[in-house]
């Protein structure tokens, strides 16, 4: 019996052409996503093999997301074919074994469903056998690397789907329900995932997941390229646990839905369908009498379009609402939002922001734009073969009702169930704010974002989907159309590098809203691309009103035929106006975006940067000037996005050979004019912004020369995308890097190993190796290369109710023909390196030290201005008093739009988007205080980058981005005390550990760490320089820091190297900890320490002995993260927290205490004066370990 | 006014002629077309009420082109399809309504519901209006399709195949309701019954394989025959111990033996007994031929 259902099973399916077409989707899919750059599934995976054995399981893990959906059509296939095909009382009525057969078809039904999975491994070995030379990026393929994910998450994951469509299926006999329990499967698959995410909740998102990839996550999260290269899926007990229970849980609904199976067909419905029709079947036997013919009514000569369109439309929302399909989407599409927003409210070191309303929004479509988007796919469908499915297409066919009002009426009933769900998403958010106490709604944000802007992208979307359905023979080929559309309509357009957003369906220019600005720099751009769109969309709507099958005609050529044989003369003036029009508006975007503006594609500014290379690298070694004194004069004009802004400038010969030839880079999207004394113009390379000058006579070493310039923007029309976004309405913020600068820029080449590979170029070094004699490689900094130090004057202007801010102080200031002047002047000569900003500000000023201290903030963000202006005075004083004066007057924090979303440090200015800190809500007790330590780390570049600048070489931001870490990590130290510290640490060691894993190159050790190695200079940095001041003490790395100032502060060239930080905390280390110097900085060092036992006994006194068993081991790692056992003798820390009180995520440390410790195991011990929670070794985390969270114990009492 | 119909042809992919040049004039009454199971008849009555598009032909209406100006004929047709379905979940009265909407029938929403009322009542569903049409029995799903082929005074009724699962008073009412309509306007009505066409029609046409095969009136038809049909009641052994030289129009039981008629300008001997044609023998007489 089992053999023959089983039996019977494979044949259907691999008779059929739906697993054929299964398997190759999924081969097709992760073919491109391991082949080409075009499809990334699962998140980036760094340096790692294309084919690692780590990229093969994280795809299997991630695939089961893909192929459930495909899993679920098989499986309620084979549960409800009997049912659904009517073959159910012949087949039951024979002698059949319950379980024989219900076994037979799952087993067999499982077989199928877990096909299309192996289509990542199809897909891998043709994306492998297409790239055969590549092999640095492809490594060898093992067969265990492919069947170990098969069988540790397909099985399982097809089995848990499985099971409960089966369960569903047999239960229900619709297969809308089985599609539905899906759809909640997944809803608890992104809580949990959310739940993961957050690292409190680690071991119950491990075991909750029900598709293990949150276990494979945690084992895998800190591996590095070596490891993802070699291992296989690690099987740590929670993998384990977890898949044993889910396995458990998948066999057990099948039991339970096997024994509740029976072979007796069930009877239609519901009670109340059944009741229906035993009434309606008594009435039956009635005869029905005639009446005279006179009485038939008459029709109206004149049918009324509306009440047709009102009659279909409440037809076809009873339809789609009373079916309770899209009631239990709405509901669950809120509940996912709701868990979503609860758990997501997390900006930085598990604090969170206040909600206002943009992040509301940001936080709402994340977690609900998959429900629309199943709703459109799902529903059109529904409307446009709803009259075939239930058979009246005839009746309904024949009447005379234009086809105008069916799909008009479908349009009207989409954006109905659309609206629902985006309005029910804005009613969570608005709640969601009212529940936290934060009354700032902002209704129009809401709706513009979500109904404006979201609603209307759907809207195209719908009506694509629409057309799907309309040339597709039947409902599922209708599907498949639509998906087909969307993934084509995605990828298709950058494929072929048509840039132009006017091919790309539906498509708008994205966009950010700032509390600043409002939507003012896209809301034309976007309007016009909308109507654009909403024009083509009512072609398409039309097209769908003449295609519609009706009656019985549905090949395309009977349909063409009816298409133009019925209509009536008017009808072509709709689409008539709509084609014109839309073609019109075509061409006018067109020239606006094409010929207005220059339209850059991603491809073609790669093979700018290209050319850029090849054409001038030659000139590198042509000594060039450098920038000494400048004096600006800038108008910005908000209203209209534009800005002028003209320079007189001193250059300088600093080297010892004439200059004879000026190299001069521009900025592509401003008009730049250049007057040099004596020059010509050479050559101007408009593609490659390059400008060559002749000077009539050599400018002589020493000698200089004064220049003039005017960089000038022209916002003109409308963009494909918006661009010089830093030129806005409100919260303009622009730096001098637009002005022109001489030489051959390092920067401006291709530099990504994976994309210079693509193009056949060599790799180049980022930048020039460290080396400890630099005197002539230390001529540069890695700031600016074309100048050293220089003085700036600043005469800027903006609209009457803004506050321009330049570099300097505040000399002067006055108003002129309604616009406001600010004269600015900066007090010590500073880096070349500075910002220009223009809003509407309030300003909170204070005075520390004898510098004038100034927030500039918007006016509806006022949350943290005092902790701000607090942060500058803290760090002020500390760096005043342990590293060397504050060489300017005033310290501003300026906050600008979330363009970006960033804090930067300019002499005395620190910009500071209002996306973080600003918002920053930092009530709980235990919340750290991010806000106060971004302060304190770009005030502490006032002291490291803008005096103390290192050489254009490895190391350079150890000098400046790792010193600024240590200042704020110091100042937060003083501020919350050191027990507190650790909590920080938790963030910083998790950031550190999962980012090497994706590097992309090599990892240096710190002090060789290159400018984008933010996990190194600042993770790993700051984490090195706190332990290095806990064992040496804070006043000894101070003084080295002290003697660095001393030295280096304003000047160069030559300029510093990673060696006048290092030498100097050498000599301030004792002997004993010499070490440390080379493990912090010289080497890649990781510990494998971990507490294997806690327990502790009450003593007579009221305190506690606590006894802990230890390993441990340390390593060393190459830059690919191979890493190798070293001996070692060091000082660590043992200690103990006591229980975190209600409400909070910390307890008090307890105890702590340094012991030399050699690697392997050790018991220790130690007495408490409260009862500990945990115990163990290095408990405060300060340590690079490769699994942290093992250093601590809970505490066993005896 | 009645229907003119001229070389309508239909061929389906797969090389299938529904519809090989067919030609026929259909007058005011009722019209009985005849056919078996695939002859193409719902195809005609399709192309007829503008839910298929013919290859090639003409049909027209009065002054109606039908084959081109659909609107017009959907507005003044009534259509009750061999097969069709209701939505699920919703009543006879607001399904009907719904229909009448579409159809133009009413003024407003009163005169509409007065109209929708009124037809149920004529078809005896107005106890059930408020019950949802998907739980109806066959002969009462039917009868909603009878009303809403009634709705809005159509001037071309066409009924496909449309007592099929009906019971035989129910069957003998509907007909009796289709020939008070048929005074006026014209009824087509396919059907496979030959007694149907007898019963009811002045005018009929037999189709089959897509070609028309006779076209008049039943008892012009039947009167063609007179003196050419033979019967005789035989034994099973005897019917099957020769080939007959003529075709046999029909072998029917009656009382457990075989009536064999065959059709022959001449007696045929073997006690063959002349008897009187009906048109259950034109309707055989014209396939055996074809």
């Amino acid at each position: 019996m089992f053999r023959e259902f089983f039996r019977y099973e494979l044949i259907y399916w691999f008779r059929g052409w739906m697993i054929y077409i299964f398997v190759a989707v999924i081969a097709i899919l992760f073919g491109l996503a391991a082949g080409s750059d075009f499809v990334q599934i699962g998140g980036p995976v760094g340096n790692a093999y294309k084919n690692s054995p780590y990229t093969v399981a994280l795809w299997y893990s991630a695939a089961s997301i893909l192929t459930c959906f495909m899993a679920v059509a098989i499986y309620d296939s084979s549960a409800s074919r009997d049912f659904s095909s009517k073959m159910s009382d012949i087949l039951f009525s024979k002698p059949l074994s319950k379980w024989g057969y219900l076994l037979g078809r799952f087993s067999g039904a499982t077989i199928i469903a877990v096909l299309p999975a192996l289509g990542i491994s199809v897909g891998m070995f043709f994306a492998r056998l297409a790239n055969w030379t590549d092999v640095e990026r492809w490594g060898p393929t093992y067969f265990w690397h492919h069947w170990q994910p098969f069988l540790l998450f397909a099985i399982p994951n097809t089995l848990l789907f499985g099971s409960i469509v089966f369960a569903i299926a047999s239960a229900t006999r619709n297969t809308l329900y089985s599609f539905l329990s899906v759809l909640l499967l997944l809803v608890v698959y992104a809580i949990t995932q959310g739940v993961a995410g957050q690292l409190d909740y680690e071991v119950f998102a491990c075991l909750s997941d029900p598709f293990g990839a949150a276990p494979f996550d945690v084992a895998t999260k800190y591996w590095t390229v070596s490891e993802k290269n070699t291992l296989a899926i690690p099987m740590t007990s929670l993998m384990i646990i977890n898949r044993i229970i889910w396995i458990v849980v998948s066999l057990g609904i099948f039991a339970a839905a096997g024994s509740r199976f029976t072979f007796e067909t069930k009877a239609r419905g519901r009670r109340k369908a059944r009741k229906a029709e035993a009434s309606v079947a008594a009435a039956d036997v009635q005869t029905f009498e005639l009446q005279p013919i006179g009485q038939i009514p008459k029709r109206t000569p004149q049918p009324a379009w509306w009440s047709q369109f009102a009659s279909s439309f409440s037809s076809d929302m009873r339809a789609v609402v009373g079916s309770a399909t899209f009631i239990v989407i709405l509901c669950l599409s809120l509940f996912n939002t709701g868990v979503g927003l609860f758990l997501g409210d997390n900006i930085a070191y598990g604090a969170s922001s206040f909600p206002v309303t943009y992040n509301m929004i940001e936080q709402i479509s994340g977690s609900l734009i998959i429900f629309p988007l199943a709703v459109i796919t799902y529903f059109t469908g529904v409307l446009v073969w709803r009259t075939r499915d239930s058979r009246m297409h005839e009746i309904i066919g024949a009447t005379p009702a234009p086809n105008s009002v069916f799909v008009l009426s479908r349009f009207l009933t989409m954006l109905i169930l659309l609206y629902s769900i985006l309005l029910g998403g804005i009613a969570l958010g608005c709640f969601y704010q009212w529940l936290h106490g934060y009354h700032r709604y902002q209704l129009g944000v809401y709706f513009t974002e979500m109904i404006g802007i979201t609603g209307t992208r759907l809207i195209f979307l719908m009506i694509a989907s629409f057309v799907a359905h309309t040339i597709a023979p039947n409902k599922y080929v209708g599907y498949a159309f639509f998906i087909l559309f969307v993934i084509l309509n995605g990828q298709i357009w950058r494929w072929l590098r048509w840039e132009t957003l006017l091919v790309r369906y539906g498509s708008m220019p994205t966009h950010i809203y700032s509390d600043m600005f409002g939507f003012a720099p896209y809301a034309s751009s976007i309007v016009a691309f909308a109507i654009y769109w909403a024009l083509v969309s009512i072609l398409l709507l039309w097209f769908c009103a003449l295609w519609m099958p009706r009656g019985a005609a549905i090949g395309w050529f009977q349909r063409l035929r009816e298409a133009t044989t019925s209509q009536r003369a008017g009808a072509w003036i709709v689409p008539t106006v709509a084609a014109v029009a839309a073609a019109s508006m075509a061409v006018y975007l067109g020239y606006n975006t094409m010929v207005l503006n220059t339209l850059i594609g991603s491809a073609e500014r790669e093979q700018r940067q290209i050319e850029y290379e090849k054409k001038y690298e030659t000139i590198a070694s042509i000594p060039q000037p450098k920038i000494q004194d400048i004096r600006y004069t800038i108008d910005i004009f908000p209203e209209t996005r534009n800005m002028r802004l003209s320079a007189v400038q001193k250059i300088a010969n600093k080297s010892d050979a004439p200059i004879e030839t000026l190299y001069v880079n521009v900025t592509p999207q401003y008009d730049t004019d250049i007057q040099i004394p004596g020059a010509t113009l050479e050559v101007d390379d408009e593609r490659l912004s390059m400008r060559t000058y002749r000077l009539a006579l050599p400018l002589e070493p020493q000698q200089t020369l004064e220049m003039q310039y005017t960089v000038a923007s022209h916002q003109r029309g409308i963009e494909n995308q918006v661009s010089n976004s830093e030129l806005v309405q409100n919260g303009t913020f622009f730096n001098n890097g637009i002005a022109p600068s001489f030489g051959y820029s390092q920067n401006r080449r291709l530099v990504q190993p994976q994309r210079r590979r693509y193009y056949g170029l060599q790799p180049v070094e980022a930048i020039p190796e460290l080396q400890r004699d630099c005197t002539d490689a230390c001529q540069i900094h890695y700031i600016a290369e074309d100048s050293d130090w220089v003085s700036v004057e600043t005469v800027i202007s903006t609209s009457a109710d803004q506050i321009a801010v330049a570099p300097g102080s505040l000399v002067e200031q006055w108003t002129e023909e309604g616009r406001n002047y600010f004269r600015y002047q900066l007090d010590h000569p500073s880096l070349n390196f500075y910002s220009f900003i223009s809003a509407k500000y309030e300003v909170k000023r204070d005075r520390v030290d004898g510098v004038d201290t100034e927030v500039y903030y918007h006016k509806e963000h006022p949350w943290n201005v005092d902790r701000m202006s607090e942060a500058i005075g803290a760090t002020l004083r500390y760096c005043n008093a342990e590293f060397g004066p504050y060489k300017h007057k005033q310290a501003r924090i300026i906050e600008f739009p979330r363009v970006a979303s960033f804090a930067q440090a300019f002499p005395g200015t620190m910009p500071y988007s209002e996306s973080i800190g600003f918002i920053a809500n930092l009530e709980k007790p235990d919340d750290i205080d991010m806000v106060s330590y971004v302060v304190a780390h770009e005030m502490g570049h006032q002291w490291w980058a803008h005096q103390v600048i290192g050489a254009r070489m490895q190391g350079a931001t150890l000098l400046s981005e790792t010193l600024a870490q240590y200042t704020a990590l110091m100042i937060m130290r003083h501020r919350y005390g050191d027990d507190m510290m650790h909590k920080f640490f938790r963030y910083e060691m998790d950031r550190y550990l999962r980012a090497r894993g994706l590097e992309t190159r090599k990892e240096r050790p710190l002090m060789a760490v290159e400018f984008d190695q933010g996990y190194i200079h600042y993770q790993k940095g700051g984490l090195a320089l706190y332990y290095l001041a806990e064992m040496i003490g804070e006043e000894r790395i101070n003084a080295a820091l002290k003697g660095v100032v001393e030295q280096y502060a304003y000047k160069g060239p030559p300029y510093p190297n990673a060696y006048a930080l290092i030498d100097r905390l050498r000599e301030q280390t004792p002997t004993e900890l010499q070490y440390l110097i080379q493990d912090l900085f010289e080497d890649i060092t990781l510990f494998g320490n971990r507490t294997l036992e806690a327990t502790a006994s009450p003593l007579e006194d009221g305190k506690y002995q606590v006894k802990i068993q230890v390993e441990c081991a340390k390593y060393k790692a190459d830059d690919q993260g191979v890493e190798r056992s070293v001996p070692m003798n060091d000082f660590l820390e043992i200690g103990a927290f006591a229980e975190p009180e209600s409400g909070k995520r910390y307890g008090k440390l307890l105890h702590r205490e340094r012991v030399q410790l050699t690697e392997g195991v050790h018991t220790l011990e130690f007495v408490v004066d409260e009862k500990p929670y945990q115990a163990g070794i290095e408990p405060r985390n300060l340590l690079i370990d490769r699994v942290p969270s093992d250093n601590l114990k809970r505490v066993t009492l005896q | 006014m009645q229907l003119e119909i001229r070389n309508l042809s239909k061929t389906y992919p797969g090389d299938v002629r529904a519809l090989d040049g067919v030609s026929m004039t259909i007058p005011k009454g009722m019209f009985g077309l005849l056919g078996p199971n695939g002859a193409g008849k719902s195809t005609l009555m399709r192309i007829l009420a503008t839910l298929q598009t013919a290859d090639s032909g003409s049909a027209s209406l009065g002054e109606i082109d039908v084959l081109r100006d659909k609107t017009r004929v959907r507005e003044i047709l009534g259509y009750l399809p061999q097969e069709f379905g209701v939505y699920p979940r919703v009543s006879a009265m607001s399904l009907l309504t719904h229909l009448a909407t579409l159809k133009g029938v009413g003024a407003n929403g009163r005169d509409r519901k007065l109209v929708v009322e009124s037809l149920l009542e004529r078809v005896n569903l107005s106890d059930v209006r408020h019950k949802a049409v998907y739980t109806y029995s066959g002969g009462m799903r039917q009868r909603f399709g009878i009303a809403q082929a009634l709705l809005g005074d159509p001037k071309l009724l066409i009924v496909d195949e449309p007592t099929a699962g009906l019971d035989p008073g129910e069957r003998n009412r509907f007909y009796n309701l289709l020939a008070e309509v048929g005074e006026t306007i014209i009824v087509i009505l396919s059907t496979h019954i030959v007694q149907d066409v007898k019963e009811l029609c002045t005018h009929m046409a037999i189709i089959h394989h897509g070609r028309l095969l006779f076209s008049g009136s039943p008892a012009v038809a039947e009167r063609g025959l007179d003196g050419k049909v033979w019967a005789k009641s035989m034994s099973k052994q005897e019917l099957l111990s020769r080939t007959w030289p003529h075709p046999i129009l029909s072998t029917k039981l009656v009382a457990g033996s075989p009536m064999v008629r065959i059709y022959s300008d001449v007696d045929p001997g073997f006690g063959f007994q002349n008897t009187s044609p009906d048109l259950e023998d034109v309707f055989f007489s014209h396939l055996s031929k074809a």
